[in-house]
């Protein structure tokens, strides 16, 4: 069920709508000797769903755009709007989906800090510890592809173990994010 | 009305943000230290899937599970393989292994060889070999990297391999849910591909996580193929025993250090991608106790941090 259909019901406007902001400086490692800085603002909101569901959304604003990720929690009570669980997830999903748009756009480098800052939003929780999470290798890979100038190629590749991780998230909380 | 929504949501947003949050915040230094929380929280959702063990004791630990019980020993008595009378390993002149040298392979398998005692070479099973062999061989479809992998068992004095489910570009799911009665877990292996995008590497060894998985898991050994090349890591007496009586939230924060440890060698390490990795493998193999084994086709050596 897409977002739009959910801002139809009814309870939407029961609920409470919550947002917070905040800007963030981001440090990603550089193909250089030098650390690049991405500052970004940040924004989050809380709405009350159907059936003890919430959507939370995510929002950064950083290098002239905007993404949102969105994500459909199951818990039993009204999440803490400062700091609601699995933000981190739905604000990776918003870095990927820039990302995206940045690789689409052939803007190689910016989607390479992007995905840097998506990985780094998503954090070192994101999989079990029981599984052979090789995706930590692939990131190096690409940034030593980055270091050789091969922007392209390291782009795709940090945005795909993004993606991975991402879902890899998802399915280690399935007992809370719906989708 | 979505746009509506999303106008009203940004300028309440940017409202708040302006009064209450606009100090710049790094995220570098939240992500550098353990989240006991978090920790806490991944035990608890581990526990409630019944994957992991209750810290004191209390929950699943079968012998089919993939999950050490603090001394890298099944606590399920039929699929036992350390030191209080499992069956794997430890039995010369068993059947499995090669004419030349059967028990090498027998005496890692069992996952509590001493380092001192451990082989300086050893010769891989035809059921490892062949199955790490065709994991790899599907480990490329369409050009692209997928992992592949299974497990190695033994029954009866016999190895089988059992291939799991196809993983993706960057991880693969043990399938531990394979395991049958009677049969002792040994291993896992999987495969560690490169597709031309990602490099096109082969020979590439373990993640960190291959590694410090082993706190968590009964695996006694890990298997990496890469391209030609084969690596495995072993458990050993003095890994299980700094297992002993640790906690489940203790065995985390080890986890997390010893992926921090490959981490910081493999930084700090000259030359390729498949030298650095293997610094970060060296690193944690020597400061924790595992024994390592690289190699082409069925031997394959010993190799440690000093002998670099």
């Amino acid at each position: 069920m897409n977002t739009s259909t959910r801002s139809a019901s009814p309870l939407i406007a029961l609920s409470a709508l919550l947002m917070l902001s905040f800007a963030w400086t981001v440090h990603t490692p550089s193909a250089g000797a030098d650390d690049m800085q991405l500052t970004y603002t940040a924004t989050q909101s809380v709405q009350a769903l159907a059936g003890g569901e919430w959507l939370l959304e995510a929002t950064v604003d950083a290098l002239g755009q905007s993404a949102t990720g969105r994500v459909t929690l199951a818990l039993p009570q009204e999440p803490d709007p400062e700091s609601p669980p699995h933000l981190e997830l739905a604000r990776s999903l918003a870095w990927l989906s820039m990302g995206g748009a940045f690789l689409a756009s052939g803007d190689f480098s910016n989607a390479v800090e992007t995905a840097r800052a998506g990985l780094e939003a998503l954090g070192t929780r994101y999989v079990s510890p029981l599984a052979t999470d090789d995706t930590d290798l692939k990131v190096k890979a690409a940034e030593m592809q980055i270091a050789e100038g091969k922007m392209e190629n390291g782009a795709k590749v940090l945005l795909d173990m993004l993606q991975q991780r991402t879902q890899m998230y998802m399915e280690l909380n399935e007992s809370q994010v719906v989708r | 009305m979505a746009w509506i929504r999303s106008l009203f949501m940004r300028s309440a947003a940017i409202a708040l943000g302006i009064s209450l949050f606009l100090p710049a915040v790094s995220l570098a230094e939240p992500c550098s230290s353990p989240n006991k929380s978090i920790i806490d929280d991944l035990i608890e959702l581990l526990e409630s899937w019944g994957i992991i063990a209750d810290s004191d004791g209390g929950g699943q630990s079968s012998g089919a599970d993939g999950l050490s019980d603090g001394d890298g020993n099944s606590s399920d008595d039929e699929a036992s393989s350390g030191d209080e009378g499992g069956s794997t390993g430890n039995e010369a002149g068993s059947s499995t292994g090669t004419d030349d040298s059967p028990s090498d392979f027998q005496q890692i398998a069992g996952g509590d060889l001493s380092l001192d005692d451990a082989p300086d070479t050893i010769e891989l099973p035809e059921e490892l070999l062949d199955g790490m062999e065709d994991a790899w061989n599907d480990s490329m479809p369409r050009g692209r990297s997928q992992e592949q992998g299974g497990l190695l068992v033994e029954e009866d004095d016999a190895f089988e391999w059992k291939r799991g489910e196809a993983g993706n570009s960057g991880s693969f799911n043990p399938n531990y849910d394979d395991m049958e009665d009677g049969e002792t877990l040994v291993g896992v292996g999987h495969t560690h591909p490169y597709d031309s995008t990602e490099g096109g590497f082969e020979d590439v060894s373990f993640s960190g996580q291959d590694l410090a998985r082993l706190v968590l898991v009964e695996d006694n050994i890990a298997v990496v193929q890469s391209g030609e090349s084969l690596f495995l890591a072993a458990r050993t007496e003095e890994f299980n025993d700094r297992l002993d009586g640790l906690s489940q939230s203790e065995k985390l924060d080890l986890f997390y250090e010893m992926k921090d440890v490959f981490d910081t060698a493999y930084d700090e390490a000259d030359g390729t991608f498949q030298d650095r990795v293997r610094s970060g493998v060296l690193a944690v193999v020597d400061k924790y106790d595992l024994v390592y084994y690289e190699g082409n086709g069925s031997t394959l050596h010993r190799v440690e941090g000093g002998d670099e």
